[in-house]
């Protein structure tokens, strides 16, 4: 079930985030904006673990779930995804497969986190969502150590909680506490990029 | 970033944010069709040049999924054909991630009750509560959905003038482009010195550009440079004029005498350029830039040994009347930009 699930989020990303660069995605975008989706999930009260597979992060800071690349291998292997140079797009095929698994009732519930990643990134120059996502608190606090380190768990979970407290606090207190998920996603891209550049 | 933000900072941006306005005002619905507004304004930036919308761009989704608000008039067009069709101002639906197409501006604030509506003209705005908002843009580009390609172009050659041209800084200029050391005097022929001087300080100082290089044109005449960007369909054409006088090889005569009919010259042949031109660009964004380098002295006699400061400088604000203003009726013509080139000796 993870895989179909990592197989999924592949093509729907990948899917995304063209639309949004208009090049292709590349294989750490679909990384990193899975993560952020799953983050999303957690800020809409669901359980990390509900996600189906887990994320550590690299030494270098950024987001990594190897079931996505043995997906993303998967379906290149299977004529679904088109390699580029530098980024992979939706084969013919692959927007058919895509379409069909969109229908699975399973689906909708994944399209939701999935979408509002895309949507906020949408709505941020697109740049800003991998650098914002850097200065989440759970990869800054990896950023340098010798060793991977695992992701939402109950210690990530500690760290990112605050953030999502005080983001449903300032929308409900705004009299937007039913605001559209993207919308929260982009305004918490805003608060990481903004605390990148006042370099805390 | 380990600790959370506070509440206050995210309330301002929540305040302050485009996307949260335009929920706050249109509701959910409104923040889903923002969604789809801005996937295609990042589309539509792509295919048209900002720096050429001097009569503003207004796009819109309808609040209502299949309501067309354009009247029938409205042309289809795909993203890549928007500039075979617009000249400085639009107007958009998107409709079902098509876009219908008026080639001129409407007011914005007309659809504000049935549609969510963007606005350019300059900057970003979107309509809040039946007025233009303008969009926080704290980049340093005009848009926020848009890359800036003829305004970095503009950026190099303003640069240009001041840190290259002006005191012939560079090198290039400084030794091909004066047949004397005190700068009175071009060389015989300075236009391929003229070239390939700001062909090669684009090259190595404009951000994205794919290349820069003499046209090819198979039957009309060329202008001097054509820069075209990476990942986009933008052209710009750079025709190059000199003012002045050159001395042949052997400095014994005066070669040739370029005065301000020639920049004028110069500026209808970008015109007829661009107009050639235009079929073969369709799905291209160009822009026509005139440069002309200014080394004009004033009762300059050959095989004279004095220059008075007030001679030699007599050009300096001297500017070149152009007749019709083609910039001014024109999106795809900039206001021609003169270099005037300072003698290096003069006498008081």
């Amino acid at each position: 079930v993870a895989q179909i699930d990592a197989s999924f989020d592949v093509l729907r990303l990948c899917s995304g985030i063209d639309r949004l660069s208009g090049n292709g995605a590349t294989v750490a975008e679909i990384h990193n904006f899975s993560y952020f989706s799953c983050l999303l999930s957690v800020y809409d009260g669901r359980p990390a673990a509900n996600w189906g597979y887990d994320f550590y992060a690299t030494p270098t800071g950024s987001p990594y779930a190897r079931i996505l690349d043995v997906a993303i291998g998967d379906l290149s292997a299977a004529g679904f995804l088109l390699p580029g140079p530098e980024t992979l797009a939706l084969s013919t095929t692959g927007e058919k497969v895509l379409g069909e698994l969109e229908r699975h009732i399973l689906a909708a519930e994944r399209m939701r986190y999935l979408d509002a990643a895309a949507g906020a990134a949408a709505l941020v120059p697109l740049p800003t969502v991998t650098r914002a996502l850097a200065q989440e608190p759970q990869l800054r606090r990896v950023l340098g150590a010798p060793t991977k380190r695992d992701l939402l768990d109950e210690a990530g979970y500690q760290l990112v909680q605050p953030h999502f407290q005080v983001l449903a606090e300032a929308f409900e207190e705004q009299g937007m506490a039913d605001a559209d998920l993207a919308l929260s996603g982009a305004i918490w891209l805003m608060t990481l990029s903004k605390s990148e550049e006042e370099g805390e | 970033m380990n600790e959370a933000p506070s509440k206050d900072e995210v309330m301002r941006l929540i305040e302050e944010f485009y996307a949260a306005k335009v929920e706050r005002c249109y509701g959910r619905e409104g923040g889903a069709r923002l969604l789809e507004l801005v996937t295609a304004l990042d589309a539509i930036h792509e295919s048209l040049a900002y720096e050429k919308l001097e009569g503003g761009l207004t796009v819109m989704v309808a609040l209502k999924d299949d309501r067309k608000l354009l009247g029938a008039k409205a042309m289809e067009l795909t993203p890549r054909e928007l500039p075979s069709v617009i000249e400085g101002a639009a107007t958009i639906q998107v409709l079902d991630g098509r876009l219908l197409v008026v080639p001129e501006c409407r007011d914005p604030l007309k659809f504000a009750g049935d549609a969510v509506v963007y606005h350019f003209q300059k900057h970003d705005y979107f309509v809040i509560d039946g007025e233009l908002d303008q969009v926080i843009n704290t980049s340093s580009s005009p848009s926020l959905f848009g890359t800036p390609t003829f305004l970095n172009l503009e950026e190099v050659l303003d640069d240009y003038k001041t840190n290259q041209a002006r005191h012939s800084q560079c090198e290039i200029l400084r030794e091909h482009l004066w047949s004397d050391d005190r700068h009175w005097w071009f060389a015989n022929k300075p236009e391929d010195v003229l070239q390939r001087s700001l062909k090669r300080h684009v090259r190595a100082t404009l951000r994205g550009v794919g290349e820069v290089r003499r046209e090819q044109v198979v039957g009309t005449r060329p202008t001097d440079l054509k820069v075209t960007w990476s990942f986009t369909n933008r052209i710009a054409y750079i025709e190059i004029k000199w003012l002045g006088a050159s001395l042949n090889k052997r400095k014994t005569k005066v070669s040739k005498k370029c005065s301000a009919k020639d920049a004028k010259k110069g500026a209808a042949q970008l015109a007829e350029y661009l107009d050639l031109n235009k079929d073969d660009a369709a799905e291209h964004e160009t822009m026509g830039y005139l440069v002309v380098f200014d080394g004009r002295r004033q009762r300059l006699k050959l095989g004279a040994t004095e220059l008075s400061r007030e001679d030699a400088l007599h050009f300096l604000s001297e500017e070149v009347e152009y007749e019709p203003p083609l910039w001014e009726t024109r999106s795809d013509f900039r206001r021609p930009r003169r270099f005037f080139l300072e003698p290096a000796e003069v006498n008081d």
